[in-house]
């Protein structure tokens, strides 16, 4: 059998081609802000990424898998000022990733910039604030035996801040920015006990709402003023 | 007093074959300089451009080393016009000021007018003036090459180089020149003057092949 060295050439082309990402060129990206705590305090050496998502298909769709490239990266100064001079990617999956440490929460820029290119080619963020962040474990047992049913709720506020730009306007409906959450669960003879915990502010209050065997609900409102808070509930 | 005249004129004599003599040397050096015309040059050379802290790229990155080779054609004397092709690159160790590329290859095309003469019967000194040229600059984010991005700009540089002639038409070179890259880059206007151009100073180290006996005009 002959080899078919056109095809062999269209294919290794292909796969060539396939498997290049080319970003904007002859630009740079301006993004710039400052960083601060709760208290307004400014928060040096915060890291700033500047990332794109690239899907790795060519030919199948959905792509079978994305790769996360670092545009652009710098850090914080002592005022919390930061200017990241980053390169510039048209794709629906451009974000900004603002990180302190494991013990402050993290902020996320999303923007779909597939034709979209900045102002002054400039993104300005203005004050990003980040929270100091705990967890909030908790542990509930049943003590009253069987046939006793507690339905509860935790209600808390997220530890994360996602703020989804359309070009250069904020999508308020998209966005969660310290955002209130609900775990709720029901416990009863198949499933007594619960031990788990959720990622919250330091400082936040958490409402805790339970009713047993379908009485009035009954709320307590537990203050989260320690980094891992231990909660414990016997019904 | 006879023996004195003779003496004198014998002297004279003397002196007067050795102006010759000594005439007819410089007359030989001047001729050789003056019959060290050429046509053509084929030029091949090893670049080192190192860029100064004049720009954000420049501040960010240190020059690596490549290759350039190209033709010149001495138009009229000792006047020529050249063509080149090259490709370098720059290695990037401070991110934060370019943008997250680990390093560049640079690919550049110029056209350059100049003027060689010969100041010795070896040696050849060059003057060049590089009025157009344009180079690309590929930033690679990974190790594989395949991801990139692309600054384009144009430049002028002015440089120098002595040749020394090792045998035949073939000479070996140094040289040196300034180059100055006004980029297409665009960016924020508080940071677009850190990225209109990039400058060099630049070394080389090279071969030519000189090619005919005398101009094209």
């Amino acid at each position: 059998m002959k080899p078919n060295f056109k095809i062999a050439v269209i294919v290794f082309t292909i796969l060539l081609l396939g498997c290049q990402y080319r970003f904007l060129d002859d630009t740079r990206l301006l993004v710039k802000g400052d960083v601060e705590n709760h208290e307004g305090n400014p928060i040096p050496d915060a890291e700033i990424k500047v990332y794109t998502q690239r899907g790795s298909g060519y030919f199948l769709y959905p792509a079978p898998s994305y790769e996360k490239f670092c545009l652009g990266s710098d850090f914080s100064d002592t005022n919390g000022d930061f200017s990241v001079i980053s390169l510039y990617d048209q794709d629906e999956d451009f974000a900004i990733e603002i990180y302190k440490n494991d013990q402050y929460t993290s902020y996320y820029y999303t923007n779909n910039t597939e034709d979209y290119i900045p102002d002054d080619f400039t993104i300005n963020l203005g004050t990003v604030t980040l929270h100091p962040k705990a967890t909030f474990n908790f542990k509930i047992e049943r003590t009253s035996g069987l046939g006793n049913e507690l339905h509860y709720a935790f209600e808390y506020t997220s530890d994360y801040c996602l703020e989804v730009y359309d070009k250069a306007v904020l999508n308020n409906q998209q966005s969660q920015c310290y955002k209130n959450e609900i775990f709720s669960r029901v416990l009863n003879d198949d499933y007594p006990n619960e031990s788990s915990g959720v990622n919250t502010l330091l400082g936040s209050s958490i409402v805790f709402i339970y009713s047993i065997n379908g009485q009035p609900e009954e709320q307590q409102i537990i203050a989260v003023n320690s980094v891992n808070q231990e909660f414990n509930f016997t019904y | 007093m006879k023996k004195f005249i003779v003496i004198v004129l014998v002297l004279f004599c003397c002196k007067i074959r050795g102006q010759n003599n000594q005439g007819n040397t410089e007359k030989d050096i001047n001729s050789s300089l003056k019959n060290n015309q050429k046509t053509f040059v084929l030029t091949t050379n090893w670049v080192l451009p190192n860029p100064t802290n004049s720009s954000n790229i420049g501040k960010a990155t240190t020059g690596k080393s490549g290759i350039e080779g190209g033709v010149q054609l001495f138009l009229y004397n000792n006047f020529f016009i050249g063509g080149f092709l090259g490709v370098s690159g720059l290695d990037v160790s401070q991110p934060e000021y370019t943008g997250n590329y680990s390093r560049s290859s640079v690919t550049f095309g110029y056209f350059q007018v100049g003027y060689e003469f010969p100041i010795q019967e070896k040696l050849r000194l060059g003057l060049s003036f590089v009025p157009f040229g344009e180079s690309r600059y590929k930033n690679i984010l990974s190790n594989s090459s395949n991801v990139y991005q692309v600054d384009n700009a144009r430049f002028v540089m002015l440089g120098t180089h002595l040749s020394y002639k090792v045998s035949g038409p073939f000479y070996i070179f140094a040289g040196y020149a300034f180059r100055s890259d006004k980029t297409e880059i665009k960016t924020a206007p508080e940071f677009q003057d850190q990225f209109k151009s990039i400058q060099y100073h630049s070394v080389s180290f090279g071969v030519k092949f000189y090619i005919g006996n005398k101009s094209f005009f």
